[in-house]
């Protein structure tokens, strides 16, 4: 039988090159440390490529110039994609034999796999420590086993600032019969049903990619304060989600949709169809990231302010977009050199101009009401230790099981003792 | 062809470039994609063997579980619903010349859906389904505001809507499929029902039926295909939102890969996918054999 | 036939072509509206606007997309073409044993989706080095259209008439000359409507090329056209002038080829 002879050859020689390539995957040993590091960058004609998310990349690209005209023999390609297809397919990226050199961090446990390098070198090297907020930097410090932050291997470096707050507009608050931005959950509450007794809609969100998950953190870290919730949102072993503040966050998000203070349609549109509404006058308050300020800004002008979320404790969300070197890149110390000046104090303006908090804060200047009223929450915040970095962030897959939960939850479909159960067992299934 | 050649070492070299590139892309990774489901795997560090667990494991989450049965509601929009309607109204305008101007220009337009990339037909029902869409507007100004609602974030609706685009894709292509069949079929079979004494039922019954064999095991065949996979919609449409309301195993397959990273349970689910599908397929073509 | 009931039929038809065109007509009119109007495709304003589409062309920079998706198609319909012609010529003119087996085995393929399969092909692929290249996407299409390719030209030249390859039999013809002289010229309405389908196929595929390329440059229209959706999700018309952009062609073909594409579904459902 000659043809299927011939099959079975194929057949099988093919295999064999199949398992001889996966054979070939690389062991995971964690983020290697550089051999060498060095500030001398190679005079050779060089392309650095940089991969990155929208709108992220408007500070990249203008980063980028700077740096081309720092050094003209290096050409920078900056490559953008928006946020879910960018965290699917970053890792293949980093992988394959033509990915990035400069990629933005996904998650920090995703460097276990050693596709990107411990930073901690080059670190000490340019003295990124002393400018970046240790609660910012600890986020993109993993511990040894991988299981937590706040470590000490350096897998990606923070180039900016984002906090979560509260927008609220100025107008429809008055209109609502409430002078004062509130403070406390009581106060909030109470312009809630202001709110809603004026035929307003009370609180714009958006949940059809899991954004409903602010409200969660944000009401369950203003009750439990963030000492403890930072915690959890680290991964410290010991930790749970089970606490009053996420229960009373759960139930309250539960609540506030039966009460009809966010719109029954919540499920079925983004984060951005939100920020479109409560420009367009639909929501009293938004609660959403400074990286929304620029496009919040320009619709609505002196009409908008921001506040940190109300609660007992001035806590915020906050993280910022970091930066890690590919472990296949062939220009490491171009790509750290590149790194550095996305920190610089060169390039803080460019950032804060595309509406991106720097990372030296303090050389940022409001030009604009809302610029002033975000650099006010966050020095507020700052001082009060109150940063706490993102649940969907504290391992690779609980960012869609936030979606999920809190779009069952406000769907009438999973309890709150459920929802806070499902999230506890994704955050112990890595740990 | 009864006569032809009988030789077999001249007719491997006219199949064996298409048989090669078929074994390497296609043969060669699915036979692989069966060995990764038996491992344990975050695809990047060693694999694992991990026996049958994976496949249990398909049938014990409820998200890989519900992803199937989802399928199997979307079957019934994507193909049983555009046959059966498609039967029935072919039936009802057999009567038409298909070489009249509407007949003509019908079959061009109807036929179009057809072609288009499914990405740019999710878009589009996206934006009609979307709060402010089309539909709302249309219930609206018929005096159904009260029926408005986000279509696609509705755990009750947002599946039905999505099968509903399968019923848009499929009922026309039926439609022409059998309307050009029946043409074909001898009018003495219609006129012999009459003489019988039986009516339009019967004549649909006994004769439209039984003779659109072929077109039915074809529009079922490809249409179901269609419902198997439909990773193009869904993913436009809802990425599987509201709370996994709309998983398809396509979509759970990339899923489980790429943002959990569990490539050997993604192969696994990916293989019995294609048992389905298979499955499914030789179903049809059994019961729907020639006679 | 009554006219009261042609009436039926003439207006139950043109109800379908309304439903049939409704969601392409809803995108349509939205992408002639001004950027900032509200209008979510229900209502028409003669006030068209084409400075969208223009917009559209260089934010979700098409020209590359059309570049890259051209490109692959190209690649893949010549080649395929050859390669199922062969094959399909292969299983309808010779005899050999498990013919009908293997003849199966193709078909097999048929029922694969391409889902199943994409994980080991990216791992495959990567150890080769064609990840984030155009092949990454030709050679699992190719691979992939060969079935239909085979099924498709077998069943036709079955419905040939026997006589004429016997007759150049006997004549002493070889195999390749009773193909080249005798077969594919009286075959070219087969070749044409599968070339169509290929391209159909292969400009309309998405899955693959979102997985195996990550490269933003070397994108293709489907995969471009969903990123450029995700990023101007709050411009209604400029999205909708994207989505028209890329379907346009698809229209524009269809419509020269409408001929061939109808007749060759219609036909390929009795084979």
């Amino acid at each position: 039988m000659k043809i299927s002879g011939k099959i079975k050859g194929v057949v099988f020689a093919s295999l064999l090159a199949l398992v001889a390539s996966t054979s070939g995957a690389i062991a995971a040993g964690g983020a290697p440390s550089p051999s060498t590091v060095s500030k001398s960058i190679t005079k050779k004609p060089i392309t650095l490529r940089v991969f990155t998310t929208a709108p992220q990349n408007k500070v990249s690209e203008a980063v980028a110039k700077e740096f081309q005209k720092k050094y003209p023999n290096i050409k920078v390609v900056v490559q953008a994609t928006d946020f879910p297809n960018y965290s699917q397919g970053i890792q293949l990226a980093l992988k394959s034999k033509n990915g990035p050199d400069v990629a933005l961090a996904a998650n920090a446990f995703d460097s276990k796999n050693g596709l990107t390098l411990n930073l901690a070198k080059y670190s000490r090297l340019y003295g990124w420590n002393k400018t970046i907020p240790s609660t910012i930097a600890q986020q993109w410090k993993v511990t040894e086993d991988y299981k937590s932050m706040a470590g000490s291997i350096q897998v990606a470096l923070p180039t900016n600032i984002n906090i979560v707050g509260l927008y609220y507009n100025k107008a429809l608050l008055k209109q609502a019969g409430i002078t004062t931005p509130p403070v406390s959950m009581e106060d909030f509450e109470k312009a809630l049903a202001a709110a809603k007794k004026a035929g307003l809609v009370p609180l714009q969100m958006g949940n059809s990619q899991g954004h409903a998950a602010f409200l969660v953190q944000g009401i369950g870290q203003a009750t439990d304060g963030a000492k403890s919730a930072a915690k959890w949102a680290l991964g410290v072993t010991g930790s749970t989600f089970d606490t009053a503040g996420n229960k009373l966050g759960a139930s309250k998000l539960l609540a506030w949709k039966e009460a009809g203070y966010i719109p029954s349609d919540v499920n079925s549109y983004s984060l951005q169809d939100a920020v479109k509404n409560f420009t367009q006058g639909q929501g009293v308050f938004l609660n959403d990231g400074n990286w929304d300020a620029g496009t919040i800004d320009a619709a609505m002008g002196d009409n908008v302010g921001f506040i940190p979320f109300p609660g007992k404790n001035v806590v915020a969300i906050g993280g910022g977009d970091a930066f890690q070197i590919a472990s296949n890149s062939k220009n490491k110390d171009a790509a750290a050199a590149f790194l550095d000046m996305l920190i610089s104090a060169q390039a803080a303006p460019l950032a804060w101009a595309n509406g991106f908090l720097p990372t030296n804060v303090g050389s940022a200047k409001g030009s604009t009401s809302l610029q002033n009223d975000i650099l006010k929450a966050y020095g507020n915040i700052s001082k009060a230790n109150g940063i706490v970095s993102f649940n969907n962030n504290v391992t690779s897959s609980m960012n869609q099981t936030l979606t999920t939960t809190t779009q069952a939850l406000l769907g009438g479909q999973m309890s709150v003792a459920t929802l806070i159960s499902t999230v506890q067992a994704d955050w112990a299934s890595s740990r | 062809m009864k006569k032809g050649r009988n030789s077999s070492s001249e007719a491997i070299l006219f199949v064996i470039p298409a048989l090669s590139l078929y074994l390497l892309f296609v043969i060669a990774p699915w036979i692989s994609a069966i060995s990764f489901s038996f491992f344990n795997w975050d695809g990047i560090g060693s694999a694992v063997w991990n026996g049958f667990n994976n496949y249990s494991e398909v049938f014990r989450d409820p998200e890989q579980f519900n992803s199937i049965k989802h399928s199997l509601v979307l079957i019934g929009f994507f193909s049983v619903v555009p046959v059966t309607l498609g039967l029935v109204l072919a039936h009802l305008i057999s009567n038409l010349e298909t070489t009249s101007l509407i007949g003509r220009m019908s079959r061009v337009v109807i036929f179009l859906p057809q072609v288009l990339p499914l990405i740019a037909v999710g878009i589009a029902w996206k934006l009609i389904y979307s709060s402010q869409g089309v539909l709302n507007q249309f219930l609206e100004n018929v005096g159904l505001g009260a029926s408005t609602r986000g279509w696609l974030g509705d755990f009750n609706f947002a599946l039905p809507a999505i099968g509903f685009v399968g019923i848009w894709l499929g009922t026309g292509l039926c439609l022409l499929l059998f309307n050009s069949g029946i043409q074909k079929i001898d009018q003495h079979l219609y006129e012999a029902v009459q003489l019988d004494g039986g009516g339009r039922i019967r004549a649909f019954t006994s004769v439209t039926v039984p003779s659109l064999r072929p077109e039915i095991r074809f529009a079922s065949t490809i249409t179901m295909i269609a419902a198997l996979s439909g990773f193009d919609l869904v993913y436009v449409m809802t990425n599987g939102g509201p709370g996994g309301a709309t998983l398809v195993p396509g979509l759970e397959v990339f899923r489980l890969a790429f943002s959990y990273n569990r490539f050997g349970q993604a192969c696994a689910l990916a293989v019995v996918l294609s048992l389905i599908t298979f499955l499914f397929i030789l179903l049809i073509n059994r019961v729907l054999k020639d006679n | 036939m009554t006219k009261y009931e042609s009436a039926f039929s003439k207006t139950f038809l043109i109800f379908m072509v309304a439903f049939t065109i409704l969601p392409i007509f809803a995108i349509l009119n939205i992408s002639l509206q001004p950027a900032d109007a509200l209008s979510t495709g229900l209502s028409f304003s003669w006030d068209l606007n084409f400075q969208n589409y223009v917009d559209a062309w260089s934010m979700g920079n098409f020209g590359r997309l059309f570049i890259n998706s051209l490109g692959i198609s190209l690649t893949i319909i010549p080649l395929a073409i050859f390669f199922a012609i062969l094959g399909g010529f292969g299983f309808y003119f010779f005899n050999f044993r498990n013919k009908k087996y293997l003849f199966n085995f193709f078909l097999l393929g048929m029922t694969l989706p391409y889902e199943a399969i994409v994980i080991p092909l990216y791992y495959g692929l990567n150890s080769v080095g064609l990840l984030n290249t155009s092949w990454a996407v030709i050679f699992p299409l190719l691979g992939g259209f060969m079935p239909f390719g085979i099924f498709w030209l077998r069943s036709y030249f079955s419905s040939l008439p026997n006589e004429l390859a016997e007759a150049a039999s006997i004549d002493g013809a070889t195999s390749l000359q009773i193909l080249m002289k005798i077969i594919l010229p009286i075959s070219k309405s087969a070749i044409v409507s599968l070339a169509i389908f290929y391209y159909i196929w292969s400009w309309n595929h998405f899955i693959l090329s979102m997985i195996l390329i990550q490269d933003a440059t070397r994108r293709t229209v489907t995969t471009g056209l969903t990123a450029f959706v995700n990023q101007y999700s709050q411009n209604l018309p400029l999205l909708c002038a994207g989505t028209m952009t890329v379907i346009a062609p698809t229209i524009l073909f269809f419509i020269l080829f409408q001929k061939h594409i109808v007749k060759g579904i219609l036909d390929g459902a009795v084979k």
